[in-house]
């Protein structure tokens, strides 16, 4: 059936951040913890959805020259709509999240998939091609994400996991480990995958 | 001729065919140990040498032996003893960190050698020895023990193992504890092995604003290497031993050495010209920084890494200048980094190709304007 | 009559009618979501406060908020707003600490009653909070000190830190509860309060000092090893953003201007 697949494919074999490599700088910056991560998942996924579903109901009625234009306008506002909701009502989060709320626009997974797949395809299919792509990206974020609190910080959604006995490893807090550790999730996708592999 | 027979003997078990021949890669290590292996080249032009990575890896252990026994008397030095006992002493301590490393590379090395099927290679030989000469004496065996993991892992196996690394394994272990548990990397405690002694470093004090000489130490003792600092890296003199036997034989470049302590002196020198203002203070001769710190270490056994390093001539001066410069950049104008010459390596490291490829660019190039003018 | 997508008056009808939609639905959502956003931030700073104070969890009303005026005289406020708004930027309360004038400037200050018992005897003790703002390694850093008046000098009832961009694991632990603790019971001067006098801040976090040691010492604070950068920065923070206050604390005359 082709809903099914059009959902389980973004998932893991066509997952956007280890197979096509997109939003890295995001996953850098939000995954110190894991509860920005999954605020910052749910909402891409959210902006992602809602913006391929906006875009495929209006790509008959878009003239071509302001396509761009158009899909930005729509992608920017669901953006503002989230970070307004953010900071009315989950203000702790909104601080840790910071700036990286408004850099959802310039993810390349939205825009990517706005562009490759709304635009030619019907409106169900492509608010569920959104989904998909959001709960892909948003389950390697919180991947990242756990090992990085619980080896950081020795927490698991702030709460103390590992006990005084632990030194936490600082590094973990940087950006770099972020990049090493989906460098890591790459390497073990990968040597399941090997179809996956280059040659 | 009695070993090699035996060697002979069960070989077979060990190759293809055999009972145990998923333990080929194993078997071969210690063949190739204990015999130079006898395989011959196939194609092209070759030069038949006794000098395999084996021979040389050894000679640069044999070169870093000077400033490791340095390093073992001088922690016995501070921590009140004398002599012998201090030897001993410091013996003592850093046999462990020097356990622990080669215990945990090499077995990493061998199990990703097993899972891919190759033959081990003695590129850890010498990074097992490094990686325990740069870390103080106090830091704790289980933080030498991730950061080897995490150098041989991450810096070696992923690329490809031995000769496919970027950077330099035992700096990545080095910056890996640096980043990851900097309070057990620096501050006042970690260069003693007794506990009631504690006290800053001559670079650490050369590092206070207004600092104008090296405080209760003074340049002899930077040079003969009695001052508190990493395992290998206080006594400039038994490096500079070292750096002599690997010029002698060949092994390392004299061009990345000399251009190193040239960059430096260049850069410190501008910086002592430049005197004290707001933003650093530099009040010491621009020499002092050559003996302080990991400089001479760095430069002598860490920047002539021939993996990492610049591999053509010219590249190799760039290169050596360039660490040397940014070393003492980092030092003097970083409050946060007292010692810059870690990151000025790591940072040249990933450059080095780059520097390669404008110099090659540049001699093609050169050859084709010959040519036309020749026509 | 098919609509020609591309022609330019197409578009240009497009485009308004877009923007005049987008524009109107994002104003209204903001608009109506303000006084939410606006009260969160607030209550971030409260929380703050309290938590200095010590009386984490309780109610922001019981603090009397005011500004000095006259470097004596306290003033308080009805609306606790422009207070907030003045803290929350930085660079102005920083310089309003550098160029204070006693004559044109007012200082914000929180108060707070508490009652403690001492042998038997209850009796109501003035907590006071001050606001104070430097510059750490990285980064800005910023925070709350809560004060009392303890035998002619000023005692520390609690701390709060934060930073912008501190190194994690060193720096960035001024923000943590351990180092905070630490500045709990210690004084401020290095001797008696003196009207007019010199008056010294002596409060600071020192380095070479072991924490036993520190304990012993009424105004030192051991610093966090490795991070000692930040830790001289909280030390200028504390000494700028208090010297301000230094008349008003000293002034045996003191004049309450409550409502």
């Amino acid at each position: 059936m082709k809903l099914s697949k059009n959902f389980t494919n973004p998932l893991a074999a066509n997952n956007p951040i280890i197979v096509q490599i997109l939003g890295i700088c995001s996953a850098l910056a939000v995954t110190v913890k894991m509860e920005p991560a999954l605020v910052m998942g749910l909402s891409v996924t959210f902006v992602a959805a809602f913006s391929n579903l906006i875009m495929s109901l209006l790509r008959n009625g878009v003239p071509s020259r302001i396509r761009i234009i158009v899909q930005l306008v729509v992608i920017a506002s669901l953006v503002i709509v989230v970070d307004q909701f953010l900071k009315a009502y989950m203000y702790d989060v909104s601080k840790q999240l910071s700036v990286y709320v408004g850099l959802i626009i310039t993810n390349c997974i939205v825009m990517g998939r706005v562009e490759a797949y709304a635009l030619g395809n019907k409106p169900w299919d492509s608010f569920v091609d959104g989904v998909a792509n959001g709960l892909g990206y948003a389950f390697i974020l919180v991947l990242v994400a756990f090992f990085r609190e619980f080896f950081g910080s020795g927490q698991l959604f702030g709460m103390q996991v590992l006990g005084d006995w632990y030194t936490p490893n600082s590094l973990m807090l940087f950006p770099p480990m972020a990049l090493i550790i989906v460098g890591c999730i790459i390497w073990v996708h990968r040597s399941f995958n090997k179809d996956l592999q280059e040659k | 001729m009695g070993l090699r027979n035996f060697v002979d003997k069960i070989k077979p078990t060990f190759s293809k065919g055999g009972k145990l021949s998923f333990l080929h890669s194993t078997f071969e290590g210690f063949e190739t140990f204990l015999f130079v292996p006898n395989t011959t080249t196939k194609k092209g032009a070759h030069i038949r040498d006794c000098n395999d990575i084996k021979r040389v890896m050894i000679v640069v252990v044999l070169a870093l032996i000077p400033a490791l026994l340095f390093g073992m008397w001088n922690i016995g030095y501070f921590a009140g003893k004398t002599g012998l006992a201090a030897f001993w002493f410091g013996f003592l301590e850093v046999l462990p960190m020097i356990i622990v490393s080669y215990v945990v590379g090499l077995s990493i090395e061998f199990a990703f050698a097993q899972m891919r099927g190759h033959e081990i290679n003695e590129g850890f030989l010498v990074t097992g020895l490094l990686i325990p000469m740069i870390m103080p004496i106090g830091v704790p065996l289980w933080i030498v023990a991730l950061s080897t993991a995490f150098a041989v892992i991450i810096g070696k196996e992923v690329f490809g193992g031995t000769g496919m690394n970027v950077f330099n394994p035992a700096l990545l272990a080095r910056a890996f504890a640096f980043f990851a548990y900097t309070p057990h990397m620096s501050g006042e405690k970690v260069w003693y092995a007794a506990d009631s002694v504690s006290g800053a470093t001559a670079l650490d004090i050369l590092g206070q604003p207004g600092a104008t000489n090296l405080g209760v130490y003074s340049i002899s003792d930077a040079f003969w290497g009695t001052i508190p600092g990493c395992v290998g890296e206080t006594s400039t003199f038994a490096i500079l031993l070292g750096a002599a036997l690997l010029l002698f034989t060949g092994v390392a470049s004299w061009r990345i050495m000399l251009s190193v302590f040239l960059g430096g002196f260049a850069f410190a020198y501008l910086f002592e010209a430049m005197g004290p203002n707001a933003l650093f203070q530099t009040d010491y001769p621009a020499y002092y920084h050559l003996l302080v710190g990991g400089f001479a270490f760095g430069a002598v056994f860490m920047a002539t890494d021939p993996v990492t390093s610049a591999q053509t001539n010219t590249g190799k001066w760039i290169y050596g200048f360039m660490i040397g410069a940014l070393a003492i950049c980092v030092r003097v104008m970083n409050p946060a980094y007292p010692e810059g010459m870690m990151l000025a390596i790591l940072f040249m490291n990933a450059l080095a190709p780059l520097i390669d490829y404008f110099v090659v660019e540049r001699n093609v190039a050169r050859r084709k304007r010959l040519i036309k003018n020749v026509k | 009559m098919a609509l020609n997508k591309n022609s330019n008056a197409y578009t240009i009808i497009y485009t308004i009618v877009m923007v005049v939609i987008v524009g109107a639905l994002l104003a209204t959502l903001a608009t109506l979501l303000k006084p939410a956003q606006e009260e969160n931030v607030l209550n971030e700073q409260k929380e703050s406060i309290m938590k200095a104070f010590g009386a984490e969890g309780e109610s922001f009303d019981k603090v009397v908020a005011g500004v000095i005026k006259n470097g004596n005289e306290f003033h308080e406020v009805d609306d606790v707003k422009p207070l907030f708004e003045l803290i929350s930027n930085r660079k102005a309360l920083a310089e309003l600490y550098k160029d204070y004038a006693a004559a044109d400037d007012e200082l914000p200050i929180f108060m707070y009653e508490r009652e403690v018992e001492e042998k038997g005897h209850k009796y109501q003790e003035t907590l006071y909070v001050v606001p104070i703002v430097g510059k750490g390694l990285w980064g800005d850093i910023w925070g709350y000190v809560a004060l009392k008046r303890s035998a002619g000098n000023l005692e520390v009832v609690g701390i709060t830190m934060d930073h912008a961009g501190e190194t994690p694991g060193l720096g960035a632990e001024i923000a943590t509860d351990k180092v905070q603790d630490k500045f709990v019971g210690k004084l401020v001067f290095a001797g008696k309060l003196v009207y007019g006098g010199d008056n010294k801040i002596a409060l600071k976090m020192q380095k070479g000092v072991s924490a036993s040691d520190a304990e012993k010492m009424p105004s030192t604070v051991d610093a966090i090893s490795g991070g000692t950068k930040t830790c001289d920065g909280v030390n200028s923070m504390i000494e700028n953003s208090l010297e301000a206050y230094v008349d008003f604390f000293a002034n045996p005359k003191f004049v309450e201007k409550k409502k």
